[in-house]
Parts: structure tokens; sequence; C-alpha cells
């Protein structure tokens, strides 16, 4: 049920585009979306082009290289460094999101997926890039990634992603899909005074003493809580500091080869990441209680399977639910959560890319509902699956 | 594939009228047998510039080349109305590449053909000016550089009519596009930006160089003629309007094809290995208010107050281009051509 208070009708797209907006501005930052044109992103750079007067500015690149290589150029600049594409786009930016993790600094890469691969279907939805975020980069090269939901859900991922590259200075996936950009529900219009600001400290004195006692900069010299590293905004007096793709030395950020070094590095940036964990809400669980059954869903499936749930629930079997919103890393309570279920479904719009991480992550046997028609799961083949599922008992596990 | 032959009324009076002609001088359009390498039933927006200059262009190759072709295709407005699932409208050897690859897969098919020693065989690239003159533009110049035997048509209908209609570096200078909003104090696309792409090809020496215009279909079919008679890299630009991205009527298309020609905007030339050969004259010129107040990307300039700077702007980059091309035939002296 909708609570009372002033709605508007959204799409994912719209909410998406004004969720950076916001969040730009609970950061203080200017907003710099640097895109090329593809569905169906492109209404993202249409909504943020009307946005002039907020200082945003919108940059249509030539390809999406240069769209992505100038919203990292921004983010060097000190603002905040966006770029919004679909798949396509995302194969052409891996080398620069790559440069992102390597230069650690801020930049959200808005990934509104279609079906793949190659120009595929591009006016259908698909969830099949989870795996690209994760791993389409050469190297060890961490990413976060959040997904939305619902299409009112993308302003809030919008604002979250935001938060998490602002914070630890690194590229940060949001997935949204095709499903969702065009979609449209009812949306409680935020209190836009009541979100929280988002604190970001430029580095503006010197954080090294030398062995002759004077004083610089050093780039690489991370925050001991967030593993981030300073963000000194280029023309600061004293700042003067500079970054490439290659190696940098942890602390002074000189290019090293030292083997120790790189190691060292390889580590920091991974365990930055996976610190995130300890910084996002912990998954919740809808159980009514008694349920053996989990179904763990990601992104746009999220409106399907909550229903087939509730349909499920209504002849009388128990079932339990939980949603992922953070897919990199996964909430600190995931591996909790998923002990206590002795099967977990896992319906996505892929081959089973959340179900493969799981396994992976957790050593769990999720076991996969693959829907890969260009269209959102219907309720009845979820309601089938988690049906089917309960009419067999569990497989008996041997520790 | 069934194939489907051609009847007259698909090609209108330009190619009925030249029954009367000397059959020698008659287009490949006005033959009923003609290729028809892009047949009716496609999904074009009437009025579509694109799909009529892309009919001309591979009929007249496809007779060049006793029909022995093969058409690497963009991504774009041509690649999606012409191939709607489960559907082609395509009658020729076809595939749809990447946005921004296409003149690379030429290369790598004309690679192909050399190997194989089939001297018959040839090939066609063709992109919209998205995937031409921006992310394709790289492709572009290797295959240039290379001097790979392609012949590369790029069908100009000035932004990213598929995807929504956002600019590209084709865009005309104050043209309204969805990412190029008419507010502020500059409305629209900014002035001096862009790339010209025929100069570019011409820089890069190639064989030929040819800008041709849905507004002279005899001419467009001449120029692809004369392309295919050589071998090397090869660049054709075609101006085809957009009804629904210029905020035209459909059946102005035409028209305006020929007003960008006759204001000086769009300048019909020809080059080979550098140099300049010849440029089409202007017969009766126009004023550029005229192109531009039929399409509503440009309404902003007919607003109140008008925008008459930007309109004088526009009417200098057409004095330069008649100038630099001689357009009006100042230099070579009137009645010469």
């Amino acid at each position: 049920m909708l609570g009372p208070g002033e709605y508007t009708n959204i799409s994912g797209n719209t909410a998406l585009a004004w969720g950076l907006l916001a969040a730009s501005q609970l950061a203080g930052l200017r907003l710099f979306l640097g895109a090329y044109p593809i569905t169906p992103a492109s209404d993202l750079l249409h909504e943020l082009a009307k946005q002039k007067h907020f200082g945003t500015i919108t940059f249509q690149a030539e390809d999406e290289i240069a769209g992505a290589g100038a919203a990292l150029g921004a983010s060097f600049g000190g603002s905040l460094g966006v770029t919004t594409t679909s798949g396509p786009g995302i194969d052409l930016m891996a080398e620069t999101i790559g440069l992102a993790v390597s230069l650690e600094l801020p930049l959200v890469i808005v990934d509104v997926q279609r079906g793949g691969p190659s120009t595929g279907l591009p006016t259908k939805s698909e969830q099949s890039d989870l795996l690209a975020a994760m791993y389409g980069r050469h190297g060890e090269a961490p990413v976060p990634i959040v997904a939305a939901r619902t299409p009112g859900d993308c302003f809030a991922a919008a604002i979250e992603v935001v938060r998490i590259a602002l914070k630890y200075r690194t590229p940060v996936f949001l997935l949204s899909d095709g499903y969702l950009a065009n979609g449209s529900e009812p949306w409680l219009v935020p209190d836009l005074g009541a979100l929280p600001a988002i604190d970001v400290e430029f580095a503006k004195l010197p954080n090294h003493v030398g062995p002759d006692g004077s004083s610089s900069f050093w780039p690489y010299v991370r925050d001991p809580a967030t593993l981030a590293r300073p963000w000194a905004v280029p023309g600061t007096a004293g700042m003067e500091h500079r970054l490439g793709g290659i190696e940098k030395a942890d602390g002074s950020g000189d290019i090293s080869y030292d083997p120790e070094n790189h190691e060292r590095m390889v580590q920091l940036r991974q365990a930055k990441v996976a610190g995130i964990a300890a910084d996002i809400p912990p998954v919740t669980v809808d159980d009514p209680g008694g349920a053996e059954l989990l179904v763990l869903g990601w992104g746009s499936t999220y409106g399907a399977a909550t229903a087939a749930v509730g349909r499920i629930r209504a002849r009388g079997m128990r079932v339990a639910q939980a949603h992922l919103a953070h897919l990199n890393p996964f909430p600190a309570n995931l591996a909790e959560v998923l002990g206590r279920y002795g099967r977990v479904l896992i319906p996505e719009n892929n081959l089973g890319q959340l179900a493969r991480l799981v396994r992976a992550e957790f050593l769990v046997d999720a076991v996969t509902l693959t829907g890969m028609k260009g269209r959102p799961f219907r309720i009845g083949e979820i309601e089938r699956a988690i049906a089917d599922l309960l009419a067999v008992p569990a497989p008996q596990v041997h520790p | 594939m069934t194939e489907q032959t051609s009847s007259y009324c698909q090609v209108g009076s330009f190619a009925v009228g030249n029954r009367l002609v000397d059959p020698h001088l008659r287009t490949v359009q006005s033959d009923r047998l003609r290729p028809n390498a892009l047949t009716s039933g496609h999904r074009a927006c009437q009025g579509c510039g694109e799909a009529l200059g892309a009919r001309f262009v591979l009929d007249a190759a496809m007779a060049a080349t006793d029909r022995q072709l093969i058409v690497v295709n963009a991504t774009g407005c041509l690649e999606v109305f012409s191939t709607p699932y489960p559907e082609t409208a395509w009658q020729v050897a076809w595939m749809h590449s990447l946005f921004g690859n296409t003149a690379a897969v030429a290369t790598g098919v004309a690679a192909a053909l050399k190997v194989r020693g089939d001297t018959a065989t040839r090939v066609i690239a063709q992109a919209g000016d998205g995937g031409t003159v921006d992310i394709g533009f790289g492709c572009l110049s290797g295959m240039f550089e290379r001097n790979d035997d392609v012949l590369f048509v790029c069908y100009d209908n000035q932004a990213y009519m598929n995807t929504g209609v956002q600019r590209s570096a084709s865009t005309p200078a104050a043209a309204r596009t969805a990412t190029t909003e008419a507010r502020g104090r500059e409305p629209g696309n900014a002035f001096g930006q862009g790339k010209n792409l025929p100069a570019l090809a011409v820089a890069h020496e190639i064989p030929y160089v040819a800008t041709a215009s849905v507004a002279y279909l005899h001419d467009l079919e001449a120029k692809v003629g004369r392309a295919m008679e050589l071998h090397g890299a090869r660049y054709l630009h075609v101006l085809v309007p957009c009804p629904l991205g210029w905020g035209a009527a459909s059946r102005d298309t035409i028209r305006l094809a020929r007003l960008a020609c006759e204001t000086g905007l769009f300048p019909l030339f020809e080059a080979a290995h550098g140099e300049i050969l010849s440029a089409t004259p202007i017969r009766h010129r126009e004023p550029v208010e005229a192109y531009l107040r039929p399409q509503r990307r440009f309404a902003h300039l007919f607003a109140d107050p008008p925008r008459t700077d930007d309109i004088a702007r526009i009417q200098a980059i057409a004095d330069r281009n008649i100038g630099r091309f001689d357009l009006l035939g100042e230099r070579a002296g009137k009645g010469s051509r």
C-alpha cells in the first residue's frame, strides 16, 4: 500500500537522472556527465542536459571511450564524474574503468542493461552485465556494484553509488536495465532536506614529512578507516601530484615496479572495496517463519519475485525472500542469511550470474531460474519454480 | 530468399522519365531489372532520405560490379529500419558490424577477397554520420591510410536519429537536438565545432572523395559509378534529410536536400588524391533562411525576437563554402561549366 504524501509518476531513467542530480547537490559538487547516445540509456543524457540551471554539465562525446575518459578527467578536476551507457558502451569503457581503479578517483558508471551480446536486443531488457561489471577488466580491478530494483528505486540507488564513489575514491557501477529505465511507478517525492549530506573533503594540507623534515603531499597515503586516498584538486597550492595508470608506490604514488609494492597495492585496492561491506546496510529477509527456501534476487526481478512469493504464501506454503542492492561487496550478513536456508532460488534474466557469484563466495548450491527472452519474468514463472522446488524435499547436505 | 523485382511506382517520375532517353543514358533506377538492393517494405519513416540514398548507391554499385558486391553496415537507422526481426530488406550480401568498426570490418572483407584472388567482388561499407564522423572515425581513418579497397559511404542526416536525435559532430550549428536544446544564450548546437569529413577524407589523399545529395540522384549514381571504377579507399558523403530529426515535412526531403546545396551549406564536389577536381555550381542561389525556415530544428532562430545574428553566422558559413569551391563560377568565369 502507498502511504500518504506527494507522488509523481516516474520512469527509471528519470529517477536515476534526478538521483544523480540530488547526489551532486548533497555532495556540493558539480555533476559532470560524459556520455554517448545508446538505447536505453540516452534518456539520462537528455534529462540531465535539461538541468543546466543546477550547474550540471553534460558532454556528449564522440564515443564511449571519450565519454568515460571525460568523466574521469572531471573527477580528477574535482567534480562528480558520471558516465551513462548500456552494455556495448561498457565494453568500450573497460580500459578507462581500469584506469579509474588505478587512479583511485570517484567515477560513477551507469549501465542500463539491454539484451546482449553485441548489438543484441537494444530495446529489450536483460540482467546479463553483472559479471561484466564484476570482472570485465584486465588485471585485478575490483569495482563496487549497486543495482536498482524498481523505477523509483533508481533515485536512491544513484545517491548510494555517488556516496560510495566519493567516500572510497573508486569507480562504482550502477546497474539498471531497460525494464526499469522505461518502466514507471508512482514515486513518493522525497524530502530533499532530509537526505543525508555526502561529505567530501579535498586534500589541502601536506600529509607527509620527508627524512629532511620537509613536508609534502603524497597522493597515495590512505585513510586508515576507508583505505581511500586523498583527493586533491589540481591547482591547489602545495598539492601538486602526478597520476597515471602505471603501478604506483604505496604512499608516494611514484611509479614503482617493486614486486612487493605491486602485491601490496593489489591487496590494498581489493581490501578497500571489500571493506565497503561494513558501510552498507545488511540484507533484510522477509521470512514469515519456518521457511526452508529463500528466493534471492537482484535488480528488476524484484516485482515479479515479490508477487510470486506472495502467491506462494497465499497457497499456504512457506518461503522467504531477500533482494540484493549491493552486489559487490555483498552485505556483511549475507553468508549468515544464506546459511539459514536449506535451499536458495535465484531468478535472474541471465544464465545464472548472481548464482555463480553466490556459489563461488559462499559455497551455496543455489538453484538458478533463468529467463533470457528480452522481457522481465512473469510472476507465474517464478511462482512455478518455487512450487516445484517446494514439492521435492531438500537434498541432504553432508557437512 | 524471395527476390523482389521493382515497379516504376517505387521510384517515381525521376526514373520513369528516363524511358524517354537513349538506353545508354538511362539511370540504373530506370531499369525495371535494377538490382533493387533495398526492397520496399522496410520500416524507414515516410520521406526518409537515407532509404532513398542507400537504394540508389547500392543499386548503382551492384550494376557497376555485375552484382558482385558485399556490404558492411554500421549500427544506425539504416541497419535498424532495414532489418526488423525477423525480416530483411536487403537483396545483397550484407553484414551488420558494430557502431564504430564498420570500416575495419570492410577492410577485413576486402583483405579476404584479395587473399582468395577474387578481383570481381567489391566491398562497400556504409554508416550514418555518427558511425562515420564520431565513433567510427578512428577505424575509417585507418582504412583511408592503408588505402584498403573499400568504398565507404556516409549517409549524413546530421544527428543520431535512431537513438532519439542526439547531436553528432556532423550536426550543423544552431540546430536543436535532444542534447543541444534551444535554450540559453547560445541555443542549439554550438558554432565553430563539428567535423567536415569530406575535407578530412581529401586530406588522406585517397583515390576518390565525393559529396552528393539525394536531391541530385543522377549525380549520386554517377559518383558511385566513378567510385566503383577505381580501387583503393574511396569515400562518398551523401546528405540525407531526416523528416523526424529535422522537424520537416516528409514531402520536403528532396526540397531540403536541394536547398542545402543551393544555399552553399552543402557543397557538391569531387576530389582525387588530395586535389579538388570539380564542384557542382549553384544554379539558383538561395539565402540560408529558405533552407532553415522549413525545419523545426531551427525554429528558435525565427522566434520572437528572431536570432538574426545566428542566421547571419550560418549565411557566412554558406558564403565561405561558395567562395572556397567557387560555387557561383566567379573564378572560373560564368558559363564556362
